[in-house]
């Protein structure tokens, strides 16, 4: 089985609002503030060679740490954002993995600041979706590095 | 019972930790590790009941410390919360001597339907 946009919006909506209970909706990819963002990127190696990214302003990983530890946001340090972040990205990716045929592993996840390069614009040719998360963009992309 | 959760995320063993108390366990203790290396010192020292491992982590694998702790004639109740679903990694998980496997994302009813039958013995 391949990876579609009707395939990776549930299983980010299974992980994010399934499991954790974060308010999220489908929303066409809206305009953002993207000089403070998050960016968490694990890799997919072997029988399918893919990049999985989250992507986020940090307002929305704040409030994605807030509730997976249970701490109020200003109790966060930078780590447990980042942790919090990562463990997004690990679930979707690790889920992705599982659905495409074929055996490959799973790198752990990366995480890093995104400042300056308009990581929340259009021109990203690979599969992508979009949803409103607590109020803020949350994205998720795929780059199938089998097929490009 | 006492319980080890092995994860490399602080945040998902808060959550694994939430999720076992919601799944009704009862009379439970929870200890942590950060990777499979961390948890046989932390075996040793605390002794729990049972693991929790998740599979892909630094310094080593959740698979990696199963093998050891049975190399060594460890036979502690062992399972895997993690975000591989393969088959592949099921059956990897099986041979080694996993009594369960649980699948990120999660519910406690998953944990529940996980659990009850190894513990009842």
């Amino acid at each position: 089985m391949t990876i579609d946009e009707q395939t990776l919006q549930q299983v980010v909506f299974d992980v994010c609002s399934g499991m954790l209970g974060l308010q999220l909706e489908p929303t066409p990819l809206l305009p953002c503030d993207d000089s403070d963002a998050l960016s968490a990127v694990i890799r997919i190696s072997g029988g399918w060679e893919s990049l999985v990214q989250v992507l986020t302003p940090r307002r929305t990983a704040v409030a994605i740490a807030s509730n997976m530890f249970a701490m109020s946001e200003d109790e966060l340090s930078e780590e447990e954002i980042r942790d919090a972040v990562g463990e997004i990205v690990n679930m979707v990716g690790g889920n992705l993995k599982g659905i495409v045929e074929g055996e490959s592993s799973l790198s752990l996840p990366c995480v890093g600041a995104v400042s300056g390069a308009a990581p929340f614009d259009h021109s990203f040719s690979g599969l992508c979706v979009s949803n409103n998360c607590q109020g803020d963009p949350l994205i998720v992309r795929v780059y199938d590095r089998t097929a490009n | 019972m006492k319980v080890l959760v092995v994860d490399d995320s602080k945040a998902m063993r808060m959550i694994v930790a939430r999720t076992l108390k919601q799944a009704g366990i009862s009379n439970l203790t929870t200890v942590e590790a950060s990777n499979g290396l961390e948890a046989l010192t932390v075996i040793a020292d605390h002794k729990p009941h049972a693991v929790l491992c998740d599979w892909n982590m630094p310094e080593m694998k959740g698979i990696d410390l199963l093998k050891k702790l049975r190399a060594d004639g460890n036979e502690i109740l062992f399972g895997f919360v993690t975000s591989e679903s393969s088959p592949e990694v099921r059956k990897e998980a099986e041979d080694a001597g996993a009594a369960f496997f649980i699948v990120k994302p999660f519910t406690p009813n998953a944990f529940e339907a996980a659990l009850t039958p190894v513990l009842a013995h």
